[in-house]
């Protein structure tokens, strides 16, 4: 240090993104007072997160209230084909960025009417890192993992398979042309998180949705 | 691939804690990145330097602490340091571990050039 001058340090010791974990737990207190059940669908982009999402509805929409925020980096066509549900559908677009914030869900809780919802489903942007980091205030991440993706994925994105609370392992009818061990695949995951629950599903042949949806909905209640 | 956002707030914070128009006179960010934060610490630093050109942080200088994945073993109660992508315990191969550290994305202190 150069005589004469001097150095002062400010201890910080916060967060980074504690500005979104904020906003976050706002939106959390929102969803607890209207009683809405939320989760957050998350994948790499065409591990089929938006037919999970038109089979679950087939599935639970006669069953309870669901309302939908779509994220994308770029078009509404995903809002355009959960519009075709008659379900409450919001399309939030990116124009870029890579994951969804609590901010941006806060400005879409602004045209749903929570008081009429049960369940929430957020579908993130398709990426396997960043949305692992933030928190929207959701009750759980939902993680899809498609079987053409190969079974390592687990051990190389393993920050979003610890977040996760359930694992639905996707488009099993494709298993006998792809190079996918599926018990590898399940080995991985739990090896990172022991208690993920984990589904196996094919919106093709509709395979494992009826299990997946009776556990979503028993969710509801806890 | 969100770092960008990441030193946005980075900075955010930064200005929150230091009395106004003082930007120019911080001349140190000391940060933690654990290995699972998900945040890559080039480019973490290539997304600050963009931000500080165009600022007044003009003399910062950012010190990237990393902090590798610890976990301690439930089953035979050692705590070791884990290799990215191998989650059981190192010592007795159980996957009953907990984490302790790896995840840390924050800011420790900065430092003022007074």
């Amino acid at each position: 240090m150069i005589e004469g001058e001097y150095m002062s340090v400010i201890t910080i010791e916060r967060k980074i993104l504690a500005k979104n974990d904020e906003i976050a737990q706002q939106n959390r207190e929102l969803f607890q007072k209207n009683k809405v059940f939320v989760f957050n669908l998350v994948s790499s982009p065409g591990s089929g997160k938006t037919s999970i999402l038109e089979r679950t509805l087939e599935h639970i929409q006669n069953k309870i209230n669901v309302a939908v925020i779509e994220g994308d980096v770029q078009t509404d066509f995903d809002a355009q084909r959960i519009a075709k549900y008659n379900v409450p559908v919001v399309q939030i677009v990116t124009r870029g960025g890579c994951h969804l914030d609590a901010l941006l869900i806060q400005d879409a809780l602004k045209k749903i009417s929570l008081q009429n919802i049960r369940m929430l489903i957020i579908e993130n942007v398709g990426n396997l890192v960043c949305p692992a980091n933030y928190d929207l205030g959701e009750a759980m991440k939902v993680l899809i993992v498609s079987t053409t993706e190969g079974d390592d994925k687990p051990l190389k994105y393993p920050g979003m398979f610890l977040n996760a609370t359930a694992l639905i392992i996707n488009k099993i009818d494709l298993i006998p042309y792809v190079n996918c061990n599926i018990s590898h695949l399940k080995q991985n995951a739990l090896q990172i998180n022991p208690r993920l629950k984990i589904f196996e599903t094919s919106c093709t042949t509709g395979a494992g949705i009826y299990e997946w949806c009776s556990w979503i909905l028993s969710q509801i209640q806890k | 691939m969100h770092e960008m956002s990441v030193a946005q707030n980075i900075f955010d914070i930064v200005r929150k804690n230091i009395p106004e128009e003082s930007e120019e006179k911080v001349v140190k960010i000391h940060l933690k990145v654990g290995e699972l934060s998900g945040v890559v610490p080039d480019s973490l630093s290539f997304c600050i330097d963009i931000i500080k050109d165009e600022s007044n942080f003009k003399n910062v200088f950012i010190e990237i602490e990393q902090v590798p994945i610890t976990a301690h073993c439930q089953l035979c109660g050692k705590t070791s340091q884990l290799e990215f992508g191998v989650f059981f315990c190192p010592n007795c191969q159980s996957t009953n571990i907990k984490l302790l550290t790896g995840r840390e994305l924050d800011i420790v202190d900065i430092e003022l050039n007074d």
